[in-house]
Protein backbone atom coordinates (compact mmCIF):
# COMPACT_ATOMS: atom_id res chain seq x y z
CA UNK A 1 0.00 0.00 0.00
CA UNK A 2 3.18 2.32 0.79
CA UNK A 3 4.41 1.91 -2.81
CA UNK A 4 2.95 4.72 -4.91
CA UNK A 5 2.15 3.82 -8.50
CA UNK A 6 5.01 4.52 -10.90
CA UNK A 7 2.46 6.52 -13.63
CA UNK A 8 1.99 8.18 -10.37
CA UNK A 9 5.61 9.05 -9.59
CA UNK A 10 6.08 10.42 -12.92
CA UNK A 11 3.31 12.82 -13.35
CA UNK A 12 5.07 15.36 -10.83
CA UNK A 13 8.18 15.90 -13.66
CA UNK A 14 5.39 16.30 -16.18
CA UNK A 15 3.74 18.21 -14.42
CA UNK A 16 6.78 20.75 -13.24
CA UNK A 17 7.92 20.67 -17.12
CA UNK A 18 4.65 22.27 -18.34
CA UNK A 19 4.25 24.89 -15.36
CA UNK A 20 7.82 25.87 -15.97
CA UNK A 21 7.05 26.21 -20.15
CA UNK A 22 3.70 28.35 -18.59
CA UNK A 23 5.80 30.31 -16.30
CA UNK A 24 8.08 30.97 -19.27
CA UNK A 25 4.96 32.21 -21.11
CA UNK A 26 4.10 34.34 -18.33
CA UNK A 27 7.77 35.70 -18.51
CA UNK A 28 7.58 36.43 -22.05
CA UNK A 29 4.35 38.48 -21.53
CA UNK A 30 5.66 40.58 -18.66
CA UNK A 31 8.87 41.47 -20.81
CA UNK A 32 6.75 42.09 -23.90
CA UNK A 33 4.31 45.00 -21.87
CA UNK A 34 7.71 46.15 -20.31
CA UNK A 35 9.45 46.81 -23.52
CA UNK A 36 6.05 48.18 -25.18
CA UNK A 37 5.48 50.20 -22.62
CA UNK A 38 9.12 51.72 -22.72
CA UNK A 39 8.69 52.04 -26.29
CA UNK A 40 5.34 54.22 -26.23
CA UNK A 41 6.14 56.08 -23.35
CA UNK A 42 4.54 58.34 -21.14
CA UNK A 43 1.24 59.70 -22.16
CA UNK A 44 0.38 63.61 -21.34
CA UNK A 45 -0.94 63.73 -17.81
CA UNK A 46 -3.47 65.44 -16.46
CA UNK A 47 -2.17 69.36 -16.44
CA UNK A 48 -0.44 69.13 -19.59
CA UNK A 49 -4.31 67.50 -21.26
CA UNK A 50 -5.40 70.31 -19.47
CA UNK A 51 -3.66 72.81 -20.91
CA UNK A 52 -4.18 71.34 -24.46
CA UNK A 53 -7.49 71.42 -24.08
CA UNK A 54 -7.20 75.47 -22.91
CA UNK A 55 -5.39 75.87 -26.21
CA UNK A 56 -7.75 74.13 -28.56
CA UNK A 57 -10.64 76.46 -26.95
CA UNK A 58 -8.32 79.69 -27.29
CA UNK A 59 -7.83 79.15 -31.03
CA UNK A 60 -11.50 78.09 -31.31
CA UNK A 61 -12.41 81.59 -29.62
CA UNK A 62 -10.27 83.23 -32.14
CA UNK A 63 -11.66 81.58 -34.72
CA UNK A 64 -14.82 82.21 -34.02
CA UNK A 65 -14.33 85.69 -32.78
CA UNK A 66 -12.36 86.51 -36.40
CA UNK A 67 -15.42 84.98 -38.48
CA UNK A 68 -17.71 86.91 -36.91
CA UNK A 69 -15.94 90.59 -36.94
CA UNK B 1 -19.92 50.47 -29.18
CA UNK B 2 -17.13 53.05 -29.79
CA UNK B 3 -17.69 54.67 -27.06
CA UNK B 4 -17.51 51.19 -25.10
CA UNK B 5 -13.79 50.24 -26.42
CA UNK B 6 -12.76 53.61 -25.93
CA UNK B 7 -14.09 53.41 -22.09
CA UNK B 8 -12.31 49.98 -22.21
CA UNK B 9 -9.05 51.41 -22.93
CA UNK B 10 -9.55 54.33 -21.07
CA UNK B 11 -8.91 56.33 -24.05
CA UNK B 12 -6.46 55.02 -24.77
CA UNK B 13 -7.13 52.57 -27.18
CA UNK B 14 -3.95 52.64 -29.92
CA UNK B 15 -1.72 52.21 -27.01
CA UNK B 16 -3.39 49.46 -25.25
CA UNK B 17 -3.69 47.50 -28.76
CA UNK B 18 -0.04 47.94 -29.47
CA UNK B 19 0.82 46.29 -25.98
CA UNK B 20 -1.87 43.75 -26.63
CA UNK B 21 -1.16 42.93 -29.90
CA UNK B 22 2.95 42.81 -29.25
CA UNK B 23 2.31 40.06 -26.33
CA UNK B 24 0.52 37.90 -29.06
CA UNK B 25 2.85 38.16 -31.37
CA UNK B 26 5.86 37.38 -28.76
CA UNK B 27 3.52 34.20 -27.60
CA UNK B 28 2.50 33.21 -31.58
CA UNK B 29 7.01 32.97 -32.14
CA UNK B 30 6.93 30.97 -27.98
CA UNK B 31 4.15 28.43 -29.75
CA UNK B 32 6.55 27.97 -33.17
CA UNK B 33 9.08 26.59 -30.63
CA UNK B 34 6.67 24.76 -28.49
CA UNK B 35 5.53 22.99 -31.43
CA UNK B 36 8.77 22.50 -32.76
CA UNK B 37 9.19 20.19 -29.82
CA UNK B 38 5.91 19.21 -29.48
CA UNK B 39 6.38 17.19 -33.19
CA UNK B 40 10.09 16.11 -31.79
CA UNK B 41 11.65 18.43 -34.75
CA UNK B 42 13.78 19.98 -32.08
CA UNK B 43 14.67 17.72 -28.84
CA UNK B 44 15.15 19.80 -25.53
CA UNK B 45 16.20 18.09 -22.16
CA UNK B 46 13.98 20.22 -20.05
CA UNK B 47 10.84 19.82 -22.10
CA UNK B 48 9.19 16.88 -23.51
CA UNK B 49 7.14 16.36 -26.60
CA UNK B 50 3.64 15.98 -24.40
CA UNK B 51 4.20 18.75 -21.81
CA UNK B 52 5.09 21.39 -25.12
CA UNK B 53 2.25 20.51 -26.96
CA UNK B 54 -0.32 20.72 -23.74
CA UNK B 55 1.54 23.90 -23.08
CA UNK B 56 1.03 25.08 -26.56
CA UNK B 57 -2.47 24.40 -26.17
CA UNK B 58 -3.15 26.59 -22.85
CA UNK B 59 -1.46 29.30 -24.18
CA UNK B 60 -3.00 29.06 -27.42
CA UNK B 61 -6.14 29.53 -25.83
CA UNK B 62 -4.72 32.51 -24.19
CA UNK B 63 -3.77 34.14 -27.79
CA UNK B 64 -7.25 33.66 -29.21
CA UNK B 65 -8.79 35.34 -26.38
CA UNK B 66 -6.28 38.50 -26.59
CA UNK B 67 -6.54 38.11 -30.34
CA UNK B 68 -10.81 38.32 -30.14
CA UNK B 69 -10.58 41.23 -27.64
CA UNK B 70 -8.14 43.21 -29.95
CA UNK B 71 -10.28 42.78 -32.94
CA UNK B 72 -13.24 43.58 -31.38
CA UNK B 73 -11.42 46.80 -30.49
CA UNK B 74 -10.59 47.35 -33.85
CA UNK B 75 -13.52 46.46 -35.54
CA UNK B 76 -15.80 48.59 -33.57
CA UNK B 77 -13.19 51.95 -33.17
CA UNK B 78 -12.08 52.04 -36.88
CA UNK B 79 -14.35 49.83 -38.51
CA UNK B 80 -13.67 47.77 -41.72
CA UNK B 81 -14.05 50.17 -44.09
CA UNK B 82 -13.40 53.29 -42.25
CA UNK B 83 -9.94 52.27 -41.44
CA UNK B 84 -9.23 52.25 -45.03
CA UNK B 85 -10.92 55.41 -45.82
CA UNK B 86 -9.70 57.55 -43.48
CA UNK B 87 -6.35 56.36 -43.25
CA UNK B 88 -3.69 59.37 -44.08
CA UNK B 89 -2.82 59.41 -47.84
CA UNK B 90 0.32 57.49 -47.41
CA UNK B 91 -1.22 54.91 -45.30
CA UNK B 92 -4.29 53.90 -46.89
CA UNK B 93 -1.93 50.40 -48.38
CA UNK B 94 -0.81 49.52 -44.79
CA UNK B 95 -4.07 50.05 -43.42
CA UNK B 96 -5.85 47.57 -46.64
CA UNK B 97 -3.15 45.02 -46.05
CA UNK B 98 -3.82 45.40 -42.21
CA UNK B 99 -7.55 44.57 -42.64
CA UNK B 100 -6.69 41.47 -45.32
CA UNK B 101 -4.42 40.12 -42.96
CA UNK B 102 -6.43 40.54 -39.80
CA UNK B 103 -9.80 38.56 -41.52
CA UNK B 104 -7.55 35.93 -43.19
CA UNK B 105 -6.04 35.43 -39.50
CA UNK B 106 -9.09 35.74 -37.68
CA UNK B 107 -10.90 32.64 -40.42
CA UNK B 108 -7.23 30.57 -40.05
CA UNK B 109 -7.64 30.76 -36.33
CA UNK B 110 -11.28 29.54 -36.50
CA UNK B 111 -10.54 26.79 -38.76
CA UNK B 112 -7.25 25.88 -36.91
CA UNK B 113 -9.56 25.84 -34.00
CA UNK B 114 -12.34 23.47 -35.76
CA UNK B 115 -9.77 21.48 -36.85
CA UNK B 116 -7.69 20.80 -33.43
CA UNK B 117 -11.29 20.52 -31.62
CA UNK B 118 -14.11 18.59 -34.00
CA UNK B 119 -12.36 18.02 -37.61
CA UNK B 120 -9.42 15.18 -36.22
CA UNK B 121 -9.70 14.27 -39.69
CA UNK B 122 -7.53 16.99 -41.06
CA UNK B 123 -5.54 16.77 -38.33
CA UNK B 124 -2.27 16.58 -40.62
CA UNK B 125 -2.88 20.41 -42.24
CA UNK B 126 -1.95 21.64 -38.54
CA UNK B 127 1.63 22.41 -38.88
CA UNK B 128 0.59 24.47 -42.15
CA UNK B 129 -2.45 25.94 -40.79
CA UNK B 130 -0.05 27.17 -37.57
CA UNK B 131 2.64 28.47 -39.95
CA UNK B 132 -0.32 30.47 -41.76
CA UNK B 133 -1.50 31.84 -38.32
CA UNK B 134 2.07 33.08 -37.57
CA UNK B 135 2.51 34.80 -40.73
CA UNK B 136 -0.64 36.38 -40.77
CA UNK B 137 -0.31 37.48 -37.00
CA UNK B 138 2.81 39.23 -37.97
CA UNK B 139 1.75 40.95 -41.02
CA UNK B 140 -1.40 42.02 -38.97
CA UNK B 141 1.60 43.27 -36.13
CA UNK B 142 3.61 44.96 -38.75
CA UNK B 143 1.10 47.26 -40.25
CA UNK B 144 -0.35 48.35 -37.28
CA UNK B 145 1.45 48.04 -33.90
CA UNK B 146 5.01 47.92 -35.59
CA UNK B 147 3.88 50.93 -37.59
CA UNK B 148 2.94 52.43 -34.45
CA UNK B 149 5.92 51.65 -32.60
CA UNK B 150 8.56 52.11 -34.96
CA UNK B 151 7.11 54.26 -37.37
CA UNK B 152 6.98 57.53 -35.20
Amino acid sequence: MSRSNPAKRKAPTYGRQVLGSLLAAVLIVALTIFAVTAAIGPGPDARELRELQEQQEERHEDRSGNSGG
Amino acid sequence: MEDFADGLSRGNLAQVKTVLASIVLALTVYQVGLMAIGYGKVRVPFLKPKAASFTHRAVGDTIVAITLLVAFMCITYFEVEDGIEHAADDEHVRAAVHVVAGSLLLTVIALKVVVVRWWQRLERLLPSLGLTVFALFAITWVTSAGDYLLGE
